[in-house]
């Protein structure tokens, strides 16, 4: 479970992310929608503690971030935007690298890296240099090393950007799955349809402002339009920043 | 297992699967400079040769103007060589360093008790030839005041009237100096070989990483900005300090093959010398890593963070520029400057020179101190948010 109460980031003169509040629930999908540039990274950076907020709380499990910074973070897998891997490690030890760092070691280790590679289908590559993998290839073993540590919650940027079709298919089937076993998951996205398809609760954020929230249905009823993507572009007032 | 443990074998393992630190570590210090200091020793060595063993090869045209001349030439270890039709030509082709060229007038002129003039053609801007032409200006001066003394003494005069003054040329680029400033190398390239095997490391570890879009991954983990910065800079540290330690042994073995003795200089590096050294360089190794990743931080990209972290492998070199001109007395200051302080204090190791306890503790100390400075500097650098680029 994670919340997010009353964030506000600026940069400079920029104001990045003004009073951004919701909350993502365990064993449900919840997408962050919004164009290019309304603050769903910088959401997502306060809320991973790799940015501070300048005023507001983010709470992963009801551990405070900033304050019990490292609990926070361990409840928490994150896949960053564009993440990128060790090219010289091969999937297996940029996963290990991971792992160790959570504080798991030894047979438990070893075991949980087993399970990833055989749950993200691995096995072609787990072993190989990641240097020359592809964006689909890399993509799972950044997603690997981001539930390595068995996170009760996972926080996704844009996982699926520069992924091919088949890429895309298999990592929504993957988040399914996580949501089904019980995680929360908070993912980001500029891409109305894969939002739509997957998300049980949704908040749009525009202009670093969250304008509307809750399941598909609930929005549309906010926004008093029959289809999804008219109600996103009235919430976020235009067709700006928009794909389809 | 410490989290800072694990980022230190992490990158420890990751960049010993790059072939290009490794070359870097492996490469610049230990054979590079080993190599140069060969070749420099040598030449050193066969120039001393030249100098004083080897006849002076010296084409003459018109030798048979002045047999004399060329009887005393002889005597002087010079090897007269028939000349060329153009002597000014064939000197300014590069052809010939010098030639001597005895003018038809030369006898008649003699026999008048007149000034008898010889011709020597050189390019003085030809440096190599430079050390020949002062040889054979040495000796036909040699032959003048020889002549000059017969003269006065046939006319019942001292030759001493002639010499109201002496001058003793003392040479200080002696073999001795020659020999200290080729000894101020071996520290250079210690350090700087140090400096070089973490280069790399500190730019991948930091500006690779972000470039590389896996620095903010890293930042989500667990582990702190300080645990990360100590694992990055002991990994760099350990990178350079091996690298500075085959430098030396690299050195070491060099010395033992070559002619150092005909210099005037010790041939071998004694395994507690080397101990010392190693003592003396290790704390600039933390410092160098240190300021490295501290850089590093502010770089954008490997590319930018290269540039800039090559003035830092420069820094080296300063103290050589400034010992090369006479060293200095080593005062307390000095062993107080990290880079000076290795210098000098490595010098006086190599020479055979004991360094006291008190110069030990001070460099040590104050290299040490600064270096932690610039770890505090580091972390503090990794906690800025603008560290995500």
């Amino acid at each position: 479970m994670i919340e997010v109460a009353a964030l506000h980031k600026s940069f400079g003169k920029v104001r990045a992310v003004e009073d951004v509040s919701f909350a993502a629930p365990d064993g449900r999908i919840t997408g962050l929608l919004g164009p290019n540039g309304a603050g769903k990274s910088t959401t997502l950076r306060m809320i991973a503690t790799v940015l501070a907020p300048d005023s507001g709380t983010v709470k992963v499990d009801g551990r405070v971030a900033g304050v019990d910074d490292t609990a926070a973070k361990l409840a928490m897998g994150v896949l960053p935007h564009n993440a990128g891997i060790y090219p010289r490690l091969s999937a297996r030890e940029n996963v290990r690298y991971f792992g160790r760092l959570a504080g798991m070691r030894g047979p438990e280790l070893e075991h949980r890296i087993d399970e990833l590679v055989e749950w993200l289908e691995m096995g072609d590559f787990a072993d190989r240099r990641a240097q020359g993998f592809s964006q689909g290839q890399r993509t799972k073993v950044a997603l690997a090393r981001a539930l390595v540590h068995r996170p009760r919650n996972v926080v996704l940027d844009e996982p699926t950007n520069g992924l091919d079709v088949m890429a895309t298919r298999s990592l929504r089937e993957l988040i399914r799955r996580l949501r089904d076993q019980g995680h929360c998951v908070l993912f980001s996205s500029h891409v109305m349809q894969e939002v739509t398809m997957l998300c049980d609760e949704i908040v749009i954020i525009g202009k670093g402002r969250v304008v509307a929230a809750g399941t598909p249905d609930a929005i549309r009823a906010q926004t008093g339009v029959s289809d999804l993507e008219d109600a996103f572009v009235k919430a976020i007032g235009g067709e700006e920043g928009l794909v389809r | 297992m410490n989290r800072t443990l694990i980022v230190f074998v992490k990158e420890l393992v990751d960049n010993l699967r790059d072939k290009r630190t490794i070359t870097t570590a492996l490469f610049f210090g230990p054979i590079f400079g080993p190599l140069i200091f060969m070749v420099l020793i040598n030449m050193t060595v066969s120039l001393a040769k030249e100098e004083f063993d080897l006849p002076l090869n010296l084409p003459v045209v018109g030798a048979q103007n002045a047999p004399n001349l060329m009887q005393f030439l002889k005597e002087n270890n010079v090897a007269v060589q028939p000349g060329p039709k153009d002597p000014k030509q064939a000197v300014r082709d590069k052809e010939l360093a010098l030639v001597l060229v005895v003018p038809e007038q030369y006898a008649q002129d003699f026999r008048d008790g007149k000034p008898a003039v010889l011709e020597l053609y050189s390019d003085s801007a030809e440096a190599k030839a430079s050390k020949q032409v002062n040889r054979a200006e040495r000796i036909l001066n040699a032959y003048g005041r020889q002549l000059a003394a017969q003269r006065l003494l046939v006319r019942g005069v001292s030759p001493q009237v002639m010499q109201p003054i002496v001058v003793e040329e003392v040479d200080v680029a002696s073999q001795r100096a020659k020999a200290a400033m080729l000894l101020a190398m071996i520290p250079y390239f210690v350090i700087a070989g140090g400096l070089m095997g973490g280069f790399y490391l500190a730019a991948d570890t930091t500006a690779g990483e972000r470039e590389r879009n896996s620095l903010e991954p890293l930042l989500s983990t667990a582990a702190t900005r300080a645990e990360l910065v100590i694992g990055k800079l002991g990994a760099t540290a350990v990178y350079s300090a091996a690298s500075l330690i085959l430098t030396l042994v690299a050195y070491a073995i060099t010395m033992q093959f070559l002619p150092l003795e005909e210099l005037g200089m010790r041939g071998v590096i004694e395994v507690l010398t080397c101990l010392k050294i190693i003592g003396l360089s290790l704390p600039y190794v933390v410092l160098g890593a240190a300021l490295m990743v501290s850089i590093a931080s502010f770089t954008k990209t490997y590319k930018e963070a290269q540039t800039y972290l090559t003035f830092v492998t420069l820094i080296p070199i300063v103290p050589l520029f400034m010992t090369m001109f006479g060293a200095p007395r080593t005062e307390l200051w000095m062993v107080a400057t990290p880079t000076l302080s290795q210098h000098l204090l490595v010098t006086q190791l190599l020479k055979g020179d004991s360094v006291p306890l008190l110069h030990y503790a001070v460099s040590i100390g104050s290299t040490l101190a600064l270096g932690l400075v610039f770890c505090f500097v580091a972390v503090r650098l990794y906690s800025r948010e603008r560290i995500l680029g």
